[in-house]
């Protein structure tokens, strides 16, 4: 009974979506072709958004990778609640699971000497990639979340290597911590110099250079170590405590 | 002194943070810490609504003009919204010092960043930024209700889970839509340039905002959460949730409705959401025989009222949906604070063995005046906004509408007069004194509901802007 | 003729809700959740496609980019997408410590 009222429901979900992407072109539109109103001013422009970013996002922040642009200046404050959200799960698992802490602790089995070994030599090389990927993130694909992700990954593989192994959670708090307030000390300092929140206060420098972009590199470096701290604490929180 | 909207979110964001680190020097400090920031954020809320009566607020960030970037749009309604919000997040967080279930730093945390998630809800003025405040709301919800680790709070929570993640995903279609054919995200350029839409496509956008934001401020099919985590949730969360994220809920359905999307030949569609919620919510509460499980169907009829409302689209019964946003916000979180004091005392939360705990004057009174706030009773402010949305449909002419409205409300005024007769019942059983972290929220709210139900000449005031709002304004 | 990249980001997104609403373990409607948020990520990305476009990083051998906007918008989505996954796997994980189990049809049977 409930398999069919849920597949009736599903069904008419699909058909009025589907008739409302009948109207919606896939891949034949030409982003120049919109336009776009600024309330603040009351003008219609004949610009539209995504074509300004396209055409003026190099000049407006000094990035070479526009998505970087969008996501850490244009709508910086958007990444802002990203990784909050972040932290928030972050926090959230963490207060779930400290039901383990009175717990009796786990018996585990030890990896085989291949593969302790092999994360040994592979665990730097993991993070130093990770850390290029957050770095560069202003000129190549990627950015703080990937870069993050990856540093995690490389914790994530010590954890299957050596099974009571134990990431310091003070040492994890205090990283996500500093890191997140230099995201919000960066959008206040912007306040404070120009009257804009999350301004993009520093010299672009040269694009394409590592050091261009303004506060770019400095909030996704933020967001990189913040992100690979709250993923290995969730990792962490979730494998409860090991003998 | 000009100060800048976005201060209200950064600040809570900013000690949110900062806590862990504050944790490690000492964990006694950190419930001052958070008052503290909560009292300041309630202080610089009233600034900020004091500017947005002069002239809406447009307080751009990263300083690129809407729409390229995002802009906070602050007029009077959204600011009066916003200080609610704070000011009972600052009372709750008085009461939050009973919580003693470690770990408490996460705790905070957590409440912090709930208030700075329902704050951006009300003052963005960008339909993704709203998106991403909306899941701040719930994400810290979601933690906070299952803060108590057992049984009724985890089930509270997964079901809260399921329907918000199903709620978002449904105001990500809606963006998507509204996205692909406008290209810009803001919502004045949305709704200036909303004849460029396809009229059906547009349709499908707004049911989908519409039941997405719905969640949270719990209309009818998509509110089978409500009971469950109420109950589940710590009782200082279960204040939280209904004056705070269910209030940025419900203004972002009313951002939805005026604001992007100036219907006015659909809004029948909003008021039968909005009775429907009305009559659900009160017919169960009035079968419930746990306290906070009848608190939460009644916040839900409630939250129906408010819809109803908006739904009814005239400038009286707008001022009358906003007016009870307040008045639901301060009443209901002093009923959610007394009630978690009467479970506490009476060791269960069946009704019927709290027989004469409102003897106790401290515990009384306050929650005399709550209820009967909630019922619409003249004095208090809940009388006024039931009467303006009352008025607002008189003039619309939905009498049948009406007569519905009615009838829920004396069942409304039946269940509560119930819990009356128990609570001030002659009994011999004694109940533990509440202390100062108990009474103190009671008497404030009591004090509030009292003042601006005896002279509700500056909420009056305030709510006069509210036709520049349905004009699509700020 | 509607395109068959939305024809199956939607098609994902129904089959999630099928998923949620039909299946009676824990686990499978959190997978359904999953699937219901891919579909919608697959969507946005969609919307954003222009034909014969790149990405949008500068390129001296394009001169055709893609919509950027929803590629942030989906990197957004996306992390939210995990913080709620995380969130709900270790609330199941909590409610299986207190029950014992993930069905729902035994945890209504518990209640009584």
């Amino acid at each position: 009974m409930k398999r069919i009222v849920a597949a009736i429901l599903a069904i008419l979900i699909f058909i009025v979506l589907a008739l409302a992407f009948v109207k919606i072109p896939f891949g034949n539109i030409n982003l120049s072709d919109y336009h776009y109103y600024n309330p603040i001013t009351d003008k219609q422009t004949s610009d539209s958004v995504p074509q300004h970013y396209l055409v003026d996002g190099k000049k407006d922040t000094g990035s070479t990778n526009i998505v970087t642009a969008v996501v850490v200046d244009y709508r910086g404050f958007d990444t802002l609640g990203e990784v909050t959200v972040l932290f928030l799960a972050a926090t959230g698992v963490g207060s779930i699971m400290y039901i383990f802490e009175k717990e009796k602790r786990r018996k585990v089995r030890r990896a085989n000497a291949v593969v302790e070994t092999a994360s040994q030599l592979l665990f730097g090389f993991i993070v130093l990639f990770g850390a290029y990927i957050f770095v560069h993130g202003h000129l190549t694909p990627g950015g703080g979340f990937p870069g993050g992700a990856v540093i995690a990954s490389a914790f994530l593989l010590l954890y299957l290597a050596y099974p009571r192994f134990h990431a310091e959670h003070k040492t994890l708090n205090v990283a996500e911590s500093l890191a997140g307030l230099t995201f919000v000390i960066a959008g206040l300092l912007g306040l404070l110099i120009s009257g804009s929140f999350l301004y993009n206060f520093l010299p672009f420098g040269v694009p394409t250079y590592l050091f261009s972009a303004g506060i770019i590199p400095v909030i996704y470096v933020a967001v990189g170590v913040k992100v690979g701290s709250e993923l290995t604490g969730i990792v962490d929180a979730m494998m409860g405590v090991r003998e | 002194m000009m100060v800048q909207p976005v201060l209200l979110i950064a600040l809570p964001l900013f000690f949110a943070f900062l806590l862990p680190l504050i944790s490690l020097w000492s964990k006694k400090v950190l419930k001052y810490v958070v008052m503290g920031v909560m009292a300041f954020n309630a202080i610089l809320a009233f600034i900020v609504l004091i500017e947005a009566l002069k002239a809406p607020i447009f307080d751009i960030i990263a300083g690129f003009q809407p729409p390229l970037g995002i802009v906070l749009m602050v007029g009077p309604l959204g600011a009066f919204i916003a200080l609610v919000i704070n000011v009972a997040a600052f009372v709750i967080s008085l009461y939050s010092a009973t919580v003693t279930k470690e770990p408490l730093l996460k705790y905070y945390m957590l409440s912090l960043l709930i208030l700075m998630g329902a704050t951006g809800m009300v003052l963005t003025g960008d339909l993704f930024n709203l998106f991403v405040f909306l899941e701040v709301t719930s994400i810290a919800a979601y933690g906070l209700a299952s803060y108590n680790k057992d049984r009724k709070g985890f089930e509270g929570a997964l079901k809260y889970v399921i329907m918000g993640s199903i709620g978002s995903s449904f105001v990500l279609i809606g963006i998507a839509i509204i996205y692909a054919q406008l290209r810009t995200l803001n919502m004045l350029d949305i709704a200036t340039r909303l004849g460029e839409m396809d009229p059906y496509t547009k349709i499908v956008a707004f049911v989908s905002l519409f039941l997405g934001f719905g969640v949270e401020a719990e209309m009818f099919p998509l509110n089978a959460w409500v009971p469950e985590t109420y109950d589940g949730a710590p009782h200082p969360v279960s204040a939280m949730f209904a004056s705070m994220s269910a209030k940025s809920g419900i203004f972002a359905l009313a951002r939805v409705i005026f604001t992007i999307f100036a219907f006015s030949n659909y809004l029948w569609f909003v008021v039968i959401m909005g009775i429907l919620t009305v009559f659900f919510g009160e017919i169960i509460a009035y079968v419930q025989k746990n306290i906070k499980r009848m608190l939460a169907y009644s916040s839900i009829g409630q939250m129906g009222m408010i819809i109803m409302g908006l739904g009814i689209g005239t400038v009286l019964s707008v001022q009358g949906a906003f007016f009870q946003m307040f008045s639901h916000a301060m009443g209901k979180a002093l009923l959610f604070i007394a009630a978690g004091y009467m479970i506490y005392a009476a060791g269960t939360d069946r009704m019927d063995k709290m027989k004469g705990i409102g003897r106790n004057p401290l515990i009384g009174i306050p929650l005399l005046i709550g209820i009967l706030s909630i019922m619409g009773m003249p004095p208090f402010i809940g009388f006024y906004g039931k009467f303006y949305i009352l008025m607002g449909g008189f003039q619309q002419g939905y009498y049948a509408i009406i007569a519905l409205f009615l009838a829920a409300s004396i069942v409304e005024v039946a269940y509560y007069a119930r819990f009356i007769k128990i609570a001030f019942e002659k009994s011999e059983r004694k109940y533990p004194a509440p202390n100062i972290w108990v009474y103190a929220p009671l008497i404030i709210f009591a004090i509030i509901i009292v003042l601006f139900g005896i002279y509700p000449k500056p909420v009056m005031d305030i709510l006069s802007h509210v036709a520049a709002f349905l004009a699509g304004g700020a | 003729m509607i395109p068959y990249y939305y024809l199956a980001s939607i098609a994902l997104i129904v089959i999630g809700i099928y998923v949620v609403i039909a299946k009676k373990n824990l686990i499978k409607i959190i997978i359904g959740l999953d699937l219901m948020d891919t579909g919608v990520n697959l969507l946005l990305i969609a919307i954003g496609y222009v034909k014969g476009g790149t990405a949008p990083i500068e390129n001296a051998n394009y001169a055709l980019y893609v919509d950027p906007i929803p590629q942030a918008l989906v990197l957004t989505a996306i992390v939210i997408g995990v913080s709620v996954m995380a969130l709900a796997l270790s609330m199941v994980i909590g409610l299986y410590k207190n029950i014992g189990t993930l069905e729902i049809d035994e945890l209504r049977r518990v209640k009584e």
